[in-house]
């Protein structure tokens, strides 16, 4: 029988990976033939990324420079929100570089191949008048999904220890969905610019800007993606459920990705945006899109709490010490809490003491990654709690402003 | 060391899958089959598959009222529910329109009735002058390019109509802006080889 060496956990907080939280991995695995798979697809995709965005960049320069502007402006805060969402564990940043780079370059690379293949396919057993209408519905969620799921199960044979959670599946599977976004959105305004008339014009960027990224963009490959990764976390840390279980959940939650998808990109409603209207429109895409974004929603605030219980879990030996009280262990578990205890502290001692309350929060949280490893003689712990005593320290010297 | 480091060098657990065995490399071995192989199942798919839509090249096809035209080669059928006496063929993004029925007036009256009709389906529309063609070796008959504007997407287009007693042929060709050139003498010489009594 094998034995952990942090011990068993309790039966109510049996939460997959949960105590490999404390050892992270990298992406750089030279050892797993994974990780030279990826480089290898990640090269000759880049080749063809590269073509097609200079295409873009000689053909519409303005335009071009433009897409990449907003869709970095639009990124960069959601990737970091996603990645927020692990608090408590946050992903290693070459993992989660490493799943963006799947969805902006391999899978969109497969995915369009497949996609062309598919649409040749069909274009010969139905009308083109049908594949116009019901082909993006019936094509894209196929090989899309399927390519960016192939991403989740490519960064797990890489980085097992990293999947560990439901919410590391969240995270993965929403970064690779942003890329794919990302790159499909340039795809989308750079058509837009020649389908309007082919001059650099930054307008029909402008306007497809705002339907498919400021009014639709919740409804896109981030909740798609999304899905299919809390099914694939399920699958690979559930090990106490029954394979069929696993398999079924992970089936289940793809199949739901691929129906938003379909539901989405089918022609269903679209009377009602011959109507025209901000607001028609606005309905389409709520009826549309927003019950499986709501769907998601209540999946990641599952995944939170479990991760919250965790964290209280591997913290437990620490709390009423001088580096973590009962207190700010329920503030550490709620975002609420953690944000209205920064302002309290800024309002009282001024801004320099609400960036060292949220430095204070960070390293507590920390110290439940680092918790336990080999118990108090721990080196690397107790230089955390050393970090976390000067802080407090820091913070106690800055007086209340009168 | 900075504790990252010392994150990152710390040993495999006891229950970490293995890294470098068969197992793993099988595994991604898989991985890769499967991603090209859905690839080479789709190719294989496709290039098995009959095209329903193909159009025998050279085969006139009715358009109705004894109207026909002969397609040329890549031409496909467009829509599976035709409106009687329609007709619509498509290739490399043109689709050809033709239809015939009663109609009581000139050509440059039909050739302004079919225009009224396009003006009503797209936002903006900018037609050239019109000019004599020739449909089915009769003289006669008219045709303007034009250019439209529909949901931000441009659009090139042509309609060449002909009168011959109380029998009116339209013909539209439509495609996105620049897509139009590739298909125009294709399309000119349908139109002249079409069977109008």
């Amino acid at each position: 029988m094998m034995v952990e060496p942090w011990g068993s956990r309790p039966p109510a907080l049996r939460l997959g990976r949960l105590a490999d939280w404390r050892r992270q991995d990298s992406f750089f695995q030279p050892r797993r033939a994974s990780y030279w798979l990826f480089l290898v697809l990640l090269l000759g995709s880049f080749a063809y990324t590269l073509f097609e965005q200079g295409v873009f960049a000689t053909a519409y320069p303005r335009a071009w420079v433009l897409s990449l502007l907003l869709m970095a402006g639009v990124a960069l805060p959601v990737l970091l929100i996603i990645y927020r969402l692990d608090r408590f564990e946050p992903e290693p940043p070459s993992m989660v570089a490493a799943a963006f780079l799947w969805g902006a370059v391999i899978s969109i690379f497969f995915a369009s191949i497949a996609n062309e293949l598919l649409f040749g396919y069909l274009g010969k057993v139905v009308s083109p008048a049908t594949l116009e209408s019901w082909g993006p519905a019936v094509v894209a969620p196929i090989n899309e999904e399927f390519y960016k799921g192939m991403g989740l199960l490519v960064l797990y044979l890489i980085a097992p220890r990293e999947f560990n959670s439901l919410m590391d599946g969240v995270v993965y599977g929403a970064v690779i969905g942003l890329g794919f976004q990302v790159v499909e959105n340039v795809q989308y305004f750079v058509r837009a610019v020649d389908l309007a008339g082919g001059q650099d014009q930054i307008w029909p960027v402008l306007g497809t800007f705002f339907i498919r990224v400021v009014a639709v963009g919740l409804y896109s490959h981030v909740l798609f993606t999304g899905l299919v990764g809390v099914g694939f976390a399920y699958a690979v840390t559930r090990d106490w459920r029954p394979w069929w279980v696993r398999l079924g959940v992970l089936t289940a939650l793809a199949g739901l990705a691929w129906l938003a998808h379909f539901v989405w990109n089918s022609p269903l409603l679209d009377s009602v945006l011959v109507e025209g209207g901000v607001a028609a429109f606005m309905g389409y895409a709520v009826v549309k899109g927003l019950p499986f974004l709501a769907f998601l929603v209540v999946l990641v605030l599952v995944a939170r709490r479990q991760e919250t219980q965790a964290f209280g879990w591997l913290v437990a030996t620490e709390v009423g010490s001088d580096v973590l009280s009962e207190r700010e262990l329920a503030i550490l578990r709620s975002g609420r809490l953690r944000k209205a205890a920064r302002r309290a502290v800024a309002r009282a001692k001024g801004p320099t003491a609400g960036r060292l309350m949220d430095r204070l929060q960070r390293e507590q949280i920390r110290l439940g990654l680092l918790s336990g490893t080999s118990g108090w003689g721990n080196p690397v712990l107790e230089q955390q709690r050393e970090k976390i005593r000067a802080l407090r320290r820091r913070l106690a010297h800055i007086p209340v402003r009168l | 060391m900075t504790d990252e480091a010392t994150l990152y060098s710390s040993p495999a657990p006891v229950s970490s899958p293995p890294s470098g065995t068969k197992s793993a490399a099988l595994a991604t071995t898989a991985v890769a089959a499967v991603m090209i192989g859905w690839l080479l199942v789709l190719f294989v798919l496709s290039a098995a598959t009959t095209d329903v839509n193909q159009v025998a090249v050279g085969v006139p096809l009715e358009v109705g009222s004894g109207v026909y035209i002969r397609p040329e080669a890549g031409w496909r059928a467009a829509s599976e529910e035709e409106a009687a006496e329609e007709i619509s063929l498509e290739r490399s993004g043109t689709q050809l329109t033709l239809e015939v029925g009663g109609f009581r007036g000139s050509s440059s009256e039909l050739l302004e009735l079919r225009l009224g009709q396009i003006r009503e389906e797209v936002e903006m529309l900018r037609p050239l002058q019109p000019r004599q063609v020739v449909m089915g070796g009769h003289a006669g008959g008219l045709a303007v390019t034009f250019s439209a504007t529909t949901g931000n997407v441009l659009l090139d287009g042509e309609v060449a109509v002909l009168v011959r007693g109380e029998l009116g042929v339209i013909a539209t060709s439509v495609a996105t802006a620049g897509d139009l050139q590739a298909t125009r003498a294709e399309v000119e010489r349908m139109l002249a080889g079409m069977e109008i009594p």
